[in-house]
């Protein structure tokens, strides 16, 4: 009889065969998530694919000790993902998704009549609590139908700004080709829920937003003409009509130096003119004429078309040709109550200033920075190499305002305390200091009376509210939170189960370079 | 930003060539673009008449503005115009018969496809018109799991019947008509065409990156079932597919995809030397569904696209039983050296594939040698002629080069591919009459053919007995019909489906005559090989469903009108128009 169990466990001892169980629950109410794809991996090796059961429950039996990484994914939830140490006594994983959240309402004319072919945008409100950059913040849109409704779904929770987009214009990222509209809603942006300007809508986990109604504009339409005078004689400028505030261009056209630009069919309001000169001359003259239907491509052109493009393309790469494509820049805002004649476009040359850094201690001494405009420019981001005690020229960039970041260096736990430069206030020449500081760090434990801490995660807020992250503790019950940004946060410890129990709230302070201290005491 | 455009563009491309060539509508200027320079509009010189035109909704005849007209006139002129808010449009054109071909484009709620009339305008006169426009169709649904559960992100197409010069079998083309389905698992289309038996397909398409490779377990039992692509209403082969045709302005709800649930395979191979510098991708596809053109606009489908590794290897996962069809290519740029190509088709039952039959090779010279048949001529001829190809590809690179007749030419760094063999600068009533290459005569199928073998020369033989067609068309009264399509086949075909790439097509002239006929994506041809041929006048509708080519081909048999053309003479025939039927 004791020999047997000796016999028994030496079997186990070397073919240790446990069981990896879990749950997957949404993080807003505990619930159990059904038919949810739960992965197992050791490093990039997939051990099991399993799917939750109708209690959220999934079961991989007979597996190797080892580490494990177990991901959990569902449509509509965000992705969770954690480490498990399974041993000869099996474990046992919590995985939290956040389900996302969904817009949808009706865009209608004066008379109710819901009105097809509109975009409706949901644009990302900044967590860092800067302001509206819809440009390269990935909205995510839709296209109304035949009743006016839309749907947008897989929102993150956050603040939004929603807006109905009219125009011949493709929008940007997410934001679905809407084709022509119908002419009599003209070239506009409209939000929610006032018309000309937006109110932020704040989502939180899950959180459907139904009745989120648009009102499209029926009334007189106006045409907008004038012309881009300016530097670089010989190569078009492209003139895009850009919706005040969130910077989505509604309509795009090429102007020659010098020469005119028109849109037609604008509702009143107030825009933006941009005039750039970084898209590819050959490719956009060629694009505009493809997406105006002046050349309507058929089976009969379309292998011409393509090489056509091709060729574009290639003399758009050749380095001889880039140069020759100058960074000029113009923009204006007008405001559109009547046909606009004679507006003007003055290009300005490309920025000239310098960039310079001193590294702070623990930060390195070259940094990767990343100015990103934070209005339409027709320009995508730009990275720059900084390296400290180096004043660095710039030469490339349209004259405007960009967010400055350094992603590389969040490793390292530095960010920019200069979050915003606005070239057009710099005077020639000058030179712009980029400060850059320490991130902070927040370590703590936990301890608990009845449940076991492997239970628990901690949520850290901002002081506003907007934005939440989750963090588990490690084996010992202990958290560590590394670069965290300077400022004031709520802490809490939060145990969750089918029925919700909130454990603990503290506020911290973090400083920079600091790091702050906290301990959850006796918990259940 | 223009890379997004391009790929976009790119959707333009296709890989099936339409059936049916169709006039070319002159492009309009839509109202609400800034202003551009207008296309050029050939500017009719001598004597003119006018062509008057109302273009309105069928039924309603309320005015229909900014409808693009396109006009095809004598010896394939082509002029063009917008209807104005009133719905109307005019044109001043020279005398003669006129095609007058008018569609909406990028407004929802009318079908795309053209609506076509034939009007005859005599000098000095106003020819007026009136031209009704039919309301499109409306089709949702949602795309369901086993359970019931909606599917969010799946891709709905709706899918033609169709031939395919490359398969032996009936193959389902991809449409514009393509949407995915929200969180609710919903899906619609507007502007549907009417008269066409569509399928809906469902699929799940997951992007190909090479990641993927290890994101399957190794053992097929460990792995999640997958939702196979998916014919409505629930069937994995198009045998069990339900066609739907839609009424004029029909809203049909509730067209529900319930996606079937199978085990998930990979196929797992290497496909090129180890250590192939330039990046290769490989493109996985069923070969039940293929690109083509559809209303003169491409519908270039896309399979699952996986970048291989530096070793040449492909992992593709999540593929269900079936028959599959790749394509190797290099990625970005082509025609460079280390470049690879090739095609290969392989068929999933019920175990993983680890290895993978295909045609790939290395890019290489292809040679060729053009003979004369016939007599020498009497003067040694001025110029070269060009031979060459076109991939029928989404790249569509094509390449010429020069050939003495007779005399030797190599077409450098070619690569297997699908390709369109041209041959041009002829002497007039020359023609090309066989292209031989390894067991092919590349003449046959319209010039189209599969290069994937390398080291085998092309011999081209041009001859000089060529001859021409003069076809009448009449009305019921015997009096010549201008603008009517007359259609022309080899008189050898056996099939419908060998009409592929072998229609011709001309409009009458304002005497009722075609001489010069065209295949798509093709110059116009006015000398042909003597030999057997048969003639049809008839419209064909815009699209190229196999209804429509089953239609054409019962119609031509019984209808058609041979006509043998002898060496160096001019065949000829009066014909009236016909109806398909």
């Amino acid at each position: 009889m004791v020999r047997a169990i000796v016999f028994f466990i030496g079997i186990a001892a070397t073919l240790t065969a446990a069981d990896l169980t879990g749950l997957v629950v949404a993080e807003h109410d505990g619930s159990p998530v059904v038919a949810a794809a739960v992965t197992l991996r050791t490093g990039t090796r997939v051990v099991a694919e399993l799917e939750t059961d109708d209690l959220g429950h999934f079961r991989a039996s007979g597996l190797p000790a080892a580490e494990y990484i177990v991901t959990a994914t569902k449509a509509s939830f965000t992705t969770a993902e954690r480490r498990a140490t399974l041993t000869d006594a099996g474990v046992d994983v919590l995985l939290q998704v956040a389900k996302l959240g969904v817009i949808s309402g009706r865009v209608t004319d004066n008379q109710g009549n819901g009105v097809r072919n509109f975009a409706v945008a949901a644009v990302p409100m900044p967590t860092d609590g800067s302001p509206l950059r819809v440009y390269n913040s990935r909205p995510k849109g839709a296209v109304t139908d035949a009743a006016g409704r839309y749907r947008i779904f897989g929102l993150p929770a956050g603040d939004y700004v929603v807006l109905a987009l009219a125009g011949n214009a493709r929008s940007t990222a997410d934001v679905p080709n809407s084709g022509i509209a119908d002419t009599s809603h003209g070239n506009t942006a409209e939000y929610y829920p006032s018309g000309k300007s937006p109110a932020v809508l704040a989502i939180r986990s899950g959180e459907q937003h139904t009745n989120i109604d648009l009102k499209g504009y029926s009334g007189p339409l106006f045409n907008i003409h004038g012309t881009v005078t300016g530097p670089s004689p010989d190569t078009p400028y492209r003139v895009s009509l850009v919706a005040e505030f969130v910077g989505i261009p509604l309509a795009s056209s090429t102007a020659q130096p010098g020469k005119e630009f028109q849109f037609d069919h604008v509702a009143p309001g107030t825009y933006k003119i941009v005039a750039s000169r970084q898209i590819p001359t050959a490719v956009s003259n060629l694009l505009d004429q493809i997406n105006s239907g002046q050349i309507a491509v058929n089976a009969d052109n379309q292998a011409a078309i393509m090489k056509q493009l091709e060729a574009a393309q290639t003399a758009d790469n050749d380095p001889a040709n880039k140069k020759r494509i100058d960074l000029a820049f113009a923009e204006t805002t007008v405001t559109v109550s009547q046909d606009l004649n004679g507006v003007t476009l003055s290009a300005r040359p490309a920025v000239d200033a310098k960039l310079s850094y001193q590294a702070p201690q623990n930060c390195p001494s070259s940094v990767q920075l990343t100015l990103t405009p934070i209005e339409y420019l027709g320009v995508g981001t730009n990275t720059k190499k900084l390296e400290a005690g180096v004043a660095l020229p710039l030469s490339d960039l349209p004259a405007s305002a960009y967010g400055v970041s350094l992603p590389l260096a969040e490793s390292t736990g530095c960010y920019a305390v200069t979050s915003l430069i606005d070239f057009r206030q710099v005077s020639p020449g000058a030179t712009v200091p980029i400060v850059v500081a320490n991130r902070g760090r927040i370590q703590g434990k936990i301890t608990t009376t009845g449940y076991s801490p492997d239970e628990f995660t901690v949520v850290l807020t901002t002081a506003d509210g907007i934005s939440k992250k989750t963090f588990l503790l490690a084996k010992d019950s202990t958290f560590s939170i590394p670069n965290v940004l300077p400022g004031r946060y709520r802490l809490s410890a939060i145990r969750r189960t089918a029925t919700r129990v909130a454990a603990a709230d503290q506020n911290i302070v973090v400083e920079s370079g600091g790091t702050a201290e906290v301990e959850f005491p006796g918990l259940p | 930003m223009f890379l997004k455009l391009a790929i976009s563009l790119g959707l333009i491309c296709c890989l099936q060539m339409p059936l049916v060539a169709q006039p070319t509508p002159q492009p309009a200027k839509p109202a609400a673009t800034a202003a551009q320079p207008t296309a050029a509009q050939p500017k009719p010189v001598g004597p003119q008449g006018t062509i008057s035109g109302l273009v309105v909704q069928k039924g309603s005849k309320a005015p229909i503005e900014r409808a693009q007209v396109a006009m095809v006139g004598p010896n394939g002129s082509q002029f063009g115009s917008t209807s104005n808010p009133e719905g109307k449009f005019q044109v001043k054109v020279p005398p003669g018969g006129y095609q007058i071909t008018v569609r909406l484009v990028g407004q929802t709620g009318y079908i795309g496809v053209p609506t076509v009339k034939v009007v005859s305008v005599r000098q000095d006169e106003e020819t007026k018109t009136e031209i009704e426009l039919p309301k499109a169709a409306e089709v949702s649904g949602r795309v369901l799991n086993a359970r019931g559960e909606p599917v969010q992100g799946a891709r709905v197409t709706l899918l033609m019947r169709t031939y395919e010069l490359w398969s032996t079998n009936l193959v389902y083309m991809d449409t514009p008509f393509r949407a995915q389905t929200n969180d609710l698992g919903e899906y619609s289309f507007e502007g549907v065409p009417t008269d066409i038996a569509f399928h809906a397909f469902a699929e799940i398409v997951t992007p190909g990156k090479a990641e993927e490779l290890s994101m399957n377990a190794a053992d097929p039992d460990l792995r999640r079932p997958i939702l196979a692509g998916t014919f409505f209403p629930r069937a994995l082969d198009p045998g069990g597919a339900q066609a739907f045709t839609l009424a004029e302005g029909e809203r049909r709800e509730g067209l529900d995809i319930q996606m079937v649930q199978t085990k998930s395979y990979c196929a797992q191979t290497a496909l090129l030397p180890a250590q192939t510098e330039v990046p290769h991708t490989i493109d996985v596809d069923l070969t039940s569904i293929v690109s083509g053109v559809f209303n003169g606009y491409g519908a270039f489908r896309s399979g699952r696209v996986i970048q291989l590794d530096k070793d040449g290897r492909a992992r593709v996962c999540g593929l269900w039983p079936g028959v599959y069809r790749f394509t190797v290519q290099p990625q970005g740029r082509r025609q460079q050296q280390g470049e690879y190509f090739g095609r290969g088709e392989f068929i999933v039952t019920d175990k993983d594939l680890t290895s993978l039959a295909a045609k790939i090779g290395p890019n290489f010279n292809w040679e060729g040698e053009v003979e004369l048949e016939g007599p020498a001529p009497g003067k040694p001829l001025d110029r070269p002629m060009a031979v060459g190809f076109t991939n029928i590809t989404p790249t569509s690179l094509g390449l010429n080069v020069q050939a003495q007749i007779p005399g030797k030419f190599t077409l450098p760094n070619v690569h297997f591919d699908r390709e369109l063999f041209r041959v041009g600068n002829l002497p007039d009533g020359w023609y090309l009459k066989r292209a031989t290459w390894d067991t092919l005569d590349l003449t046959q199928n319209g010039g189209r053919f599969m290069l994937d073998q390398a080291g085998v020369a092309v011999k081209v033989v041009v001859a000089q007995d060529g001859s021409r067609f003069r076809v009448r068309v009449t009305d019921g009264k015997g009096e010549p019909a201008a603008g009517r399509r007359v259609n022309l086949i080899p008189g050898n075909l056996t099939s419908a489906q060998q009409l592929i790439a072998r229609l011709w097509s001309c409009y009458s002239d304002d005497k009722g005559e075609c001489s010069v006929f065209s295949l798509p994506n093709e110059p116009p041809r006015s000398v042909f090989a003597p030999g057997d041929y048969v003639v049809l006048a008839a419209e064909i509708p815009y699209n190229q469903s196999a209804d429509v080519i089953d239609q054409f081909w019962s119609t031509i048999q019984s209808k058609g009108t041979k006509i043998k053309l002898t060496p160096s003479s001019t065949g000829e025939a009066s014909i009236k128009q016909e109806v398909l039927r």
